[in-house]
């Protein structure tokens, strides 16, 4: 961990477009194609690791990575020890609670009045600690069965009534005949930074996060020029 | 069947060796300052009326029932197990009071976690003594065991529990805000802390003076925040909080260390017991802190025997890593048996 060097950890996937985007207009270009196999880039002033999403906070809070681009929903699921400096803006997508079309009425019932609803729910998510939380405070007996991913699958297949997932267009539900019965949260992108590096490498951090909070006003300023 | 708990490890040569020595060394330094070994019980009793600055350690607590049906635990804290020798076994010998103690303390982790319950810690606490000199003593004393165990470009980052407490109540927030306020920071959640603020109605002083510590560690601008803030604070804590700190800054100057010091108003420990100055160590390639402590007067009092306290903790498992990736060998040690 050389002083003048900062190790930035960007997501695969989803968020990384976006991310390399505001980095490059934060003077942090980075040559990463789509669908690269090469995981390390070195550029002169940074040094690029590419990630999957849910392993950011671990880079970073174990200091392989000083500084990391990660989404909200991933910070608030593996609650890791990292400080969160700047949100970004883009990556926009919500929480929610999600049932079949046929099952709306009964899951919102459940939802909204668990006092009246007997027995328990299962709910299936690759969320588990984001939904726990959800029900236990809305005082709700529930089931959470974690899954890695493709949650939308879980009714259909008889595994699970209810799901809690991230959705950003509505698109993978409503081809799941799936609806929205309820909001947890909403979620976009974080520049988060490694507990030790906050202080050590603070002139760096600090000047990055100058420049990717300039880019965001630059870029969102943009957006409103045009028309419609 | 036996086998390694989660969150537990082995600790095979040459790293034993290593922490054996490094732990004597550090020994012989305390011993040569005038601090007295004390080597405290691994289990404890367990009182189920723990007040709330506790509160959070006797959670995280091992627990377990003894053949009496008395609930039992393991330490998880070996300031608050001074603090309480301090003020019951000790209270009538002469202050101030040093003591230093090294061992194991275990804490429950989240599961998926990779932190450890078990960690081995060398520590050293002075009571009945007052800021700013204790303090500017307990620093200068963790400057020395950091450099006896070669760490090279360490950072003392350091707070005041009382600015930041201060500022909360001339700001009029109510308890529901302050927790949220507190939590945001111990996380250093800065997206938070600033749609906080944004969202509740407090002075104006008071909310420069919290971006300005949104801000990144650096010092003077955000001492001139809080001397302006301090300015309008009738109640005189902010300006009292204000000045012990900057007799402590003055003090560690004096002694050679200013240096390593990093004045970070926004740090908030995870140990509720704090009540004056807070500090962390960090060192290039730590990760996380390496020593971390501040003064606990709050604490003494709770236990019944008002009096001031300040100590440090080193964490020799992350002394040791961070040594191994300043020797560039990211790889196990694995040593011939």
């Amino acid at each position: 961990m050389e002083d003048d060097f900062l190790t930035i950890a960007l997501p695969k996937g989803r968020l990384l477009p976006d991310s390399l985007k505001v980095m490059a207009l934060a003077g942090f270009p980075c040559d990463i194609r789509e669908g690269t196999r090469k995981l390390a880039h070195e550029t002169p002033n940074a040094r690029f690791i590419l990630a999957r999403p849910g392993d950011i906070p671990v880079y970073v809070s174990y200091g392989a990575a000083d500084v990391g681009i990660v989404g909200k929903d991933v910070l608030i699921e593996e609650g890791r020890d990292v400080y969160e400096i700047l949100d970004l803006e883009f990556g926009f997508c919500r929480f929610v609670v999600a049932a079949p079309r046929a099952f709306a009425t009964e899951a919102h019932l459940a939802v909204s009045a668990p006092g009246r609803v007997c027995g328990r729910i299962r709910v299936a998510t690759k969320f588990p600690r984001v939904a726990e939380t959800f029900f236990k405070h809305r005082g709700i007996h529930a089931e959470i069965i974690p899954l890695r991913g493709g949650t939308e699958l879980a009714p259909q297949a008889g595994l699970a009534a209810i799901v809690v997932d991230v959705v950003s267009t509505g698109r993978t539900l409503r081809e799941n005949d799936l609806v929205v019965i309820c909001e947890i949260g909403t979620s976009t992108a974080r520049l988060i930074a490694n507990r030790a590096s906050f202080g050590l490498k603070s002139k760096r951090i600090k000047a990055l996060t100058e420049a990717l909070r300039r880019a965001i006003v630059a870029q969102a300023g943009g957006k409103e020029v045009v028309p419609g | 069947m036996q086998y390694l708990a989660q969150g537990t490890c082995y600790l095979f040569q040459p790293e034993s060796q290593k922490r054996r020595d490094l732990e004597a060394s550090l020994a012989n330094l305390l011993l040569s300052e005038g601090y007295q070994e004390v080597v405290l019980p691994v289990v404890q009793a367990h009182d189920p009326d723990t007040p709330r600055p506790l509160r959070k350690m006797v959670d995280a607590a091992y627990k377990f029932v003894d053949y009496r049906g008395q609930v039992m635990a393991l330490r998880s804290d070996m300031t608050e197990a001074v603090a309480s020798l301090a003020s019951h076994e000790l209270r009538d010998i002469g202050r101030p009071l040093r003591l230093f103690y090294s061992g194991s303390v275990f804490r429950a982790r989240r599961p998926r976690w990779a932190g450890m319950v078990e960690s081995y810690q060398v520590g050293a606490e002075i009571v009945g003594i007052a800021a700013p000199e204790g303090d500017v003593e307990i620093l200068s004393l963790v400057a020395r065991c950091l450099k006896a165990a070669r760490i090279a470009g360490f950072q003392l980052r350091m707070g005041h529990v009382g600015i930041m407490e201060s500022v909360m109540d001339f700001g009029g927030m109510d308890e529901k805000q302050k927790t949220e306020l507190r939590l945001a920071l111990v996380s250093r959640d800065l997206v938070h802390v600033e749609r906080l603020i944004e969202g509740i109605v407090i002075p104006r002083a008071c909310r420069l003076f919290l971006k300005q510590i949104l801000q990144f560690p650096d010092g003077e601008d955000v001492l001139e925040a809080a001397r302006d803030l301090a300015s309008y604070d009738d109640s005189r804590r902010t300006a009292e909080a204000l000045s012990e700190l900057e007799g402590i800054i003055s003090g560690a100057s004096a002694c050679g260390i200013g240096d390593f010091i990093q004045l970070d108003l926004g740090l908030i420990r995870d140990l509720e017991y704090y009540s004056g100055m807070i500090f962390e160590a960090y060192a290039p390639g730590c990760g996380g802190p390496i020593a971390g402590g501040g003064r606990y007067d709050g604490l003494l009092k709770i236990l019944g025997h008002a009096e001031g306290a300040v100590g440090f903790a080193l964490d020799m498992q992350q002394v040791l890593n961070t040594l191994r990736k300043a020797d560039g060998n990211i790889a196990l040690h694995i040593g011939e048996l």
